[in-house]
């Protein structure tokens, strides 16, 4: 397993490893992979391609282009952002 | 007094109703028993006060009669307890994990709740793997549960608490959670009756969330009629769990209780968990002499043909691995748990992996480190507060769901779960039940297995599929097997039917306890003490 890809991971998860929890990591991870790439073979046998190329890792996705648009509120309209208390959770409170 | 607490639920219910019991009494003298011999199991994280048994824990109904006597009978004025993923109001709930360490929840889970109305009374919360990920109870930051059977040998998880309580005579009835099979194959490593209903017919409301799609509040107990006695008390429709869809004025207990025409039964049996390169001797021996027994009895066996099934478990990984690392996201130190309830640095050096080998400095290596900002404090309180096996499937969850893999696992295993579904499903048109071994080997050494994740997770190749269609499955006591180390261990017997096929399946299941001559008795050692 790539040291790239495991930090990736870990900085989408939030998490932070050791030194010593990244070796333990990378070696079950392996094997880990190797135990869920099983659904493949029934990937294969749902198409009936044994050779489809695997698919490629994507990093990141390409970003679309903001479109903007002005919006007025009809006129008299009244903004009110307070959050109704929907659940009481003792009786002192709600 | 004492001598009640190995009696059946049942039997014990039917001791207060008459009025010979005072059901406050008797929960006190549970808790003091479980006390007793929690010493040797660390089965619960949590028992109530046994000066204040009946105190501060209790709902307010504690002891009173249920008010309609004409409705089926429940599961009432009984002592229990709750694995420790179940919220209950103002008592620590942590899910097994330093990360949810301090977190007093501020109201009670929806069988918690309908438990406290039929006037029962709680134990205690019962110790299990971190956020229910393990089949040993070894995953814990709690420390280790053991098997009353054999004290250094593995109990099973992740429900391992509730099952070594219920074991142990420490509860009549634990709840615990299923999500591959964790009630199952604890109660088949605890020689115990395990009950998984069918999902979406126990509510999910309050149940610490792994895997949303799979999870499932379930039972353990001594015998399958105090599950149906249980199943009556907590299987209510719930406007807070929109999954949550039991059928209506189904009376579990009197079901049960109706006799099976054996001669009419078919029972269905799956070749790839009957073979003996999968299934160790021991085992297979215990279940074909259970299937027997149902033969001889007049049920007809069909073999089933279920390729996908040796699939499921790859297919189980990837989805709940996925729905775990989205479930366990809201884990950000700021509004509970760790971080906010209880300070980093006061985690220093303890944790789930801390027993083991060279695991020792998995999970908890990193040293408190002040929180410059947001995103650090969020890291740290996450990278402290998980443990590696939770870690592990965070990031297992987070590859597969990344873009561009997404479709090559998670789709694929979703796609692979529906045929799965359709295949088990087209399978009931011919068979009433499936039977197959609950566990492929008997209870292990403990630290046997924690070097090797995949080994672990074998442990659930009989179970998960029940999971992933969405059924119901019952292991039930059907002998004990002798290990390589000359260790006589409990065997189960997996008993499995269609979607809200429960009250079907506790009627054979019930049925089929009064064929064997397997009646649960409690380990010597158990027994001395409550003679004591």
């Amino acid at each position: 397993m790539q040291d790239a890809l495991l930090d990736q991971l870990c900085g989408l998860a939030r998490i932070e490893l050791t030194a010593d929890e990244r070796g333990d990591f990378k070696a079950k991870f392996e094997g880990l992979l190797a135990f869920v790439e099983q659904v493949q073979t029934y990937a294969a046998r749902e198409t009936g391609d044994p050779s489809a190329p695997p698919l490629v890792f994507v990093d990141q996705l390409v970003p679309r282009k903001d479109v903007a648009e002005r919006f007025e509120w009809p006129a008299g309209t009244r903004h009110d952002y307070r959050v109704p208390q929907v659940i009481a959770f003792s009786e002192d409170e709600g | 007094m004492r001598e009640l607490l190995a009696r059946s639920a049942h039997e014990l219910l039917d001791a207060v109703e008459s009025g010979a019991v005072d059901p406050v009494e008797l929960l006190e003298t549970q808790v003091e028993f479980a006390h007793e011999v929690d010493g040797a199991l660390n089965a619960f994280i949590k028992i109530a006060d046994p000066a204040n048994a009946s105190g501060d824990w209790q709902s307010p109904a504690l002891g009173i009669p249920v008010a309609d006597p004409t409705a089926p009978r429940q599961y009432t004025r009984l002592p229990y307890a709750a694995k420790d993923i179940f919220a209950t109001r103002g008592i620590e709930t942590t899910a097994g994990s330093q990360m949810l360490r301090g977190y007093l929840p501020p109201y009670d889970a929806h069988c918690v709740e309908l438990l406290g109305q039929a006037g029962c009374g709680l134990i205690g919360k019962t110790n299990l793997d971190e956020f229910a990920m393990g089949s040993s109870g070894e995953n814990s930051a709690y420390g280790d549960t053991h098997n009353p059977w054999h004290l250094d040998y593995v109990p099973g998880g992740s429900s391992s608490g509730s099952a070594a309580a219920v074991a142990a005579l420490q509860a009549p009835l634990a709840l615990g959670t299923d999500t591959g099979g964790s009630v199952r194959q604890p109660a088949s490593f605890c020689g115990i009756v395990g009950y998984r209903p069918t999902y979406g017919s126990v509510s999910r409301r309050g149940l610490v969330a792994f895997s949303s799609s799979a999870d499932q509040c379930a039972f353990f107990t001594r015998g399958s009629l105090d599950c149906a006695l249980a199943m009556n008390t907590v299987s209510h429709p719930d406007a807070l769990d929109s999954t949550c869809v039991p059928p209506a004025d189904v009376d579990y207990f009197a079901e049960a209780q109706r006799e099976v025409h054996w001669d009419k039964l078919r029972v269905g049996v799956i070749p790839a968990f009957m073979d003996s390169n999968k299934i160790d001797a021991p085992v297979l021996d215990c279940v074909k002499s259970a299937i027997k027994q149902m033969t001889d009895a007049g049920a007809q066996i069909v073999e089933l043909d279920l390729p996908l099934l040796e699939l499921s478990l790859p297919a189980y990984y990837i989805i709940t691995a996925a729905e775990c690392s989205s479930n366990l996201a809201r884990y950000d130190g700021i509004r509970y748990g760790l971080g906010k309830d209880v300070p980093i640095e006061e985690i220093e050096g303890a944790g789930p992996s801390a027993r083991h080998g060279a695991d020792d400095k998995i999970g908890r290596g990193l040293g408190p480190a002040p929180s410059k900002d947001l995103l650090s404090h969020y890291i740290s309180v996450r990278s402290h507060g998980f443990g590696a096996e939770v870690k592990r499937r965070i990031l297992l969850g987070t590859y597969v769901l990344s873009a561009g893999y997404g479709e090559k696992y998670y789709d694929n295993a979703r796609a692979l779960r529906r045929d799965i579904r359709d295949g088990v499903m087209a399978a009931f048109q011919h068979v009433d039940v499936i039977a197959t071994p609950t566990s492929p080997t008997l209870a292990f050494p403990l630290g046997a297995r924690t070097q090797d994740p995949l080994k672990m997770y074998l442990a659930d190749m009989c179970t998960v599929f029940v999971n992933l269609f969405g059924g119901c499955g019952i292991s039930l006591p059907c002998g004990f097997g002798v290990d390589t180390r000359g260790t006589s261990l409990p065997v189960g017997l997996h008993l499995v039917a269609p979607p809200f096929h429960d009250s079907l399946l506790l009627r054979v299941a019930a049925q089929y306890e009064s064929l064997t001559e397997w009646k649960y008795e409690a380990p010597a050692w158990i027994t001395e003490k409550l003679k004591a």
